[in-house]
């Protein structure tokens, strides 16, 4: 991204508007926001028509076949957002591009803010794009409204998660591999305990680990509102996680944010 | 000695019913379902002791299968939940036991409940059969499905394209 001028700042706009206005323009006229957005309804395209049309999925009932749709739908939309995290500070690192960033009057943390407003896009424009499908899906069984909605509480809590997450490592790492890499080996750790045996699921400590992980958790609530038919407040208690998670993340990369400098890791 | 009455209890309790001395029985409610596929619907087992002695130890399972023999049925996708232990039941009393099933496969089936011990004997009790009726059903449209698969990867394609577009006439 190139620098932020004093012109913009002083125009009466908030350091951190002018950032994210920058920001987006570069992810999405410029940058990988309308591939990623293409590699996700293509995802969402197929998903939805073998379930809509392969013998093996389509024993599924309709509210299933939602939930399914739904699932993965805020799984990769929130993963979106962390490919986008996690690349927003290293990528200018090793781009070349952070110093004239950070001689900009824009305080570090407003940068990282911008940053994070350009990640949350992505998974704004992919809970537009998931609308459709839903709607096919969950024709005649009234789940359509509750699923919309639900999707995008949940999926907002993840990417605000994940943003945050993606941008304290992005902050960190000295380059983009490291950043990426780590981030996405997080997050299997994250999905270790949904592999548990069922036994070690039903016991309290495979409990507490479910609804500790923020996607874990979020996913389960999504699936019973959807499929059982739950009401919202019904199964609150799984939405715990995925809250607790993302306040910290953002309130974490809100504090690493004063030690973003030129050179990441150890050299900081 | 008091394990080895259990132990004789329980082996007098789950003695094959045509021995004529198995106070342990179960029964199956309802024992019939007609349903549909993905429906989820409760059953009710209920086990007896019409012995003199309380018995203790049980163990109740549940079991799916098809009449079809080109129908694959396992039976852990019917039910999370499948094996219940049971607390002591006093002398003439009876335990109930609820069960949550999910058909998953179409077609002609049989669900029952067979009750054991954990030590004692290797006699199982089994219950009457639900006989169970799954109507298969095509939830989502096929058909209806393919333009809207299409046309949003196309829409946002085209948007790409635009942006690209746009991008070199800037430069």
């Amino acid at each position: 991204m190139a620098g932020v001028d004093e012109r913009s700042v002083g125009a009466g706009r908030r350091p951190w508007m002018v950032v994210a206005d920058r920001e987006l323009r570069d992810l999405w006229l410029a940058g990988r926001g309308l591939p990623l957005l293409l590699a996700y309804t293509v995802l969402l395209s197929v998903t939805s028509y073998l379930v809509a049309a392969n013998q093996a999925l389509n024993f599924l009932e309709q509210r299933e076949a939602v939930g399914l749709t739904l699932q993965l739908a805020v799984a990769v939309g929130a993963l979106l957002v962390l490919l986008g995290a996690a690349d927003s500070v290293s990528g200018e690192r090793e781009r070349g591009t952070l110093e004239s960033l950070l001689l900009s009057p824009a305080p570090r943390r407003a940068l990282l803010i911008g940053k994070a407003v350009a990640a949350l896009s992505l998974w704004a424009a992919a809970w537009i794009v998931s609308v459709p499908y839903v709607w096919y899906l969950g024709r005649g069984v009234d789940v359509v409204g509750s699923a919309a909605a639900s999707s995008l509480v949940v999926g907002s809590l993840l990417a605000l998660f994940l943003a945050g997450y993606g941008l304290v490592i992005s902050t960190i790492a000295s380059s983009n591999r490291v950043s990426l890499s780590v981030s996405l080996f997080v997050l299997l750790a994250l999905y270790a305990p949904t592999q548990m045996p069922t036994a070690m699921q039903h016991s309290w400590i495979g409990e507490l680990l479910l609804r500790l992980d923020p996607f874990t958790a979020g996913l389960r609530y999504l699936g019973r509102l959807v499929i059982n038919g739950h009401g919202p407040g019904q199964d609150a208690g799984w939405l715990i996680g995925p809250l607790v998670a993302a306040v910290v993340a953002a309130a974490v990369a809100l504090t690493v944010a004063g030690r973003l400098s030129l050179q990441g890791g150890d050299r900081a | 000695m008091r394990a080895m009455i259990v132990a004789l209890v329980l082996a007098a309790g789950l003695a094959p019913a045509a021995a004529g001395t198995s106070p342990v029985s179960v029964r199956v409610d309802p024992t019939t379902v007609s349903t549909s596929i993905g429906q989820r619907f409760p059953l009710t087992s209920t086990v007896r002791n019409d012995g003199d002695w309380p018995v203790s130890g049980l163990v109740a399972h549940l079991n799916v299968l098809s009449l079809d023999p080109d129908v694959y049925v396992d039976p852990e996708d019917w039910s999370s939940q499948r094996t219940i232990y049971l607390d002591p039941v006093p002398a003439h009393a009876a335990t109930r036991l609820d069960w949550t099933v999910q058909a998953v496969n179409s077609g002609r089936l049989v669900i029952y409940v067979a009750v054991t011990a954990t030590q004692g004997t290797d006699a199982v009790a089994a219950s009457n059969t639900l006989r169970l009726a799954v109507a298969s059903q095509r939830t989502v449209e096929a058909g209806g499905i393919l333009p809207l698969a299409l046309a949003m990867p196309a829409a946002v394609l085209l948007l790409t394209g635009f942006a690209g577009y746009r991008r070199r006439r800037l430069r």
